[in-house]
């Protein structure tokens, strides 16, 4: 069995052309340091954290009497297509869904109600983010393993803990309700990108998100492959350096700023998964009805739509995060420290988005 | 917020001034020689529709195959398998020899 693009699809993309990368590296730098210029100079966002939203466990029931369905064949797609990219997309368009949709929340109905420890904050579900994304980017055969692990971990959270385990601890749903927070129908972006509540782990999480499709590119060039490194290594290390420039960065503010850094995960996600959405979400839906020999059409694949989507994606996530930084670092720091007190974060915002259109070109 | 605009504005006019030129043509086909013991992988620009000929050497047998493109071929000690195909859609592609040696990348735009 050989390790395929993300987990399944055997296509990756084009690299993107150089110039488009450098293009939009200068974008990015240009747009940080005129936002910092230009906008506002006192705090507009404040936090409003979008309303709880019912708790609807028959839709529960019915996405668990689904998966009884569900093909063998059709499990790798089910979840590095659908449930990985496609819940992370429906997040960002309708709000947290994955809270609505996750069967195993079943579990907290019958919950002891234990408190859940305020010190374990989302250090599990970043945990669980990155044994996902390494089945996903390293070891795609372990799926079945890890999905009996998961389910077992999560009953097991919300017999004891109750919701506050899936709403703290269940990676799907910490990354389904960060990026549910950009959603426009759910109020201004901005108000609830605020509202994110700083955890224990908070950062963890965000640097699993990046660093993971930051290896998910270095992962398969060949210059990689020449170097002969393990991947589990390159994909912790990818981790460590996302978490690692982001705390000297932010040393002062912690994770107070960590929800700035929610647009660039987005952004950087649809920018590596919009192809295979595009290509082998077709061939999912195809499997989930039982046809095997079904060929997607490539048509969304094309590579000038390809390209601009993903420097698209790239630029647009940068620019939400740098004013959804600028605002907050408005309310942390002291007037006379206004402009220089952001400047290490901007710098850090513009080396990620440049990594990353780099590391989309790189060979 | 109207700076906002001004900026993302000026961020989609400068993505669609950069479309992807136009690839030429197909010429004549893409030759490759390929080593399974000294693996050193490259990427190699292809151009849709080009015809592809791959011969790949190995010591030991192994099974080769070229991801997107359903070919497969077996490499036996002594004994070189030759790969030929086109491909007819963009993208890159692996061409492996199980389990996971990557012996070249095609590009093809």
């Amino acid at each position: 069995m050989t390790v395929l693009a993300h987990g399944v699809g055997a296509r990756h993309d084009l690299p993107l052309p150089l110039d488009l990368v450098l293009q939009g590296a200068a974008v990015a730098l240009l747009a940080s340091f005129l936002a910092l210029g230009l906008l506002w100079t006192k705090p507009r966002f404040t936090a409003a954290e979008p309303g709880p939203d019912r708790d609807r466990w028959p839709v529960r029931l019915l996405v668990a009497v689904g998966l009884v369905l569900v093909p063998a064949p059709a499990w790798p797609h089910l979840v590095f297509v659908l449930l990985w990219f496609g819940v992370a997309v429906l997040s960002v368009l309708l709000g947290p869904v994955w809270r609505v949709l996750n069967p195993l929340r079943l579990a907290a109905l019958v919950t002891l109600g234990r408190p859940y420890p305020e010190r374990l904050g989302h250090w599990p579900a970043a945990l669980g983010l990155l044994a996902f994304t390494w089945v996903e980017l390293v070891e795609p055969d372990a799926l079945p393993w890890f999905l009996v692990g998961y389910a077992v971990v999560n009953v097991a959270g919300g017999v004891v803990f109750g919701r506050t385990w899936f709403e703290r601890a269940d990676g799907f749903e910490v990354f389904s309700t960060l990026l549910g927070r950009l959603s426009p129908l759910r109020g201004n972006p901005f108000r609830a990108l605020v509202a994110t509540p700083v955890r224990p782990g908070l950062v963890a999480v965000v640097a699993v998100l990046l660093g993971s499709t930051a290896f998910d590119s270095v992962g398969s060039t060949p210059t990689w492959e020449r170097l002969s490194v393990p991947d589990t290594a390159g994909l912790v290390a990818a981790v460590a350096l996302v978490a690692g420039t982001y705390l000297p960065a932010c040393r002062s503010f912690g994770g107070q700023l960590a929800h700035s850094m929610v647009p660039i995960v987005a952004g950087y996600v649809v920018a590596h998964y919009f192809s295979l959405l595009a290509v082998e979400g077709q061939r999912a839906v195809a499997l989930l009805f039982g046809a095997t020999g079904f060929v997607p059409d490539d048509t969304l694949a094309s590579p000038v739509l390809v390209a601009s989507v993903q420097v698209g994606a790239v630029l647009a996530g940068h620019l939400l995060a740098v004013v959804s930084a600028h605002d907050r670092a408005l309310r942390l720091l002291p007037p006379s420290r206004h402009l220089t007190g952001q400047v290490p974060l901007l710098v850090l915002m513009v080396g990620y988005t440049s990594g990353g259109l780099a590391l989309l070109f790189a060979g | 917020m109207r700076t906002l605009f001004a900026l993302l504005t000026a961020l989609l006019v400068l993505a669609g001034c950069s479309s992807a030129p136009q690839a030429p043509p197909p010429a004549g086909p893409l030759v490759l020689r390929l080593s399974v013991d000294q693996a050193s992988p490259q990427r190699v620009e292809a151009v849709r529709g080009q015809a592809v000929e791959l011969t790949v050497t190995s010591e030991e047998p192994v099974d080769v195959h070229v991801h997107g493109v359903d070919v497969l071929a077996k490499v036996e000690s002594g004994k070189p398998a030759v790969l030929e195909f086109t491909v007819d859609r963009t993208g890159t592609f692996d061409v492996e020899a199980h389990p996971d040696t990557l012996l070249v990348q095609l590009v093809v735009r």
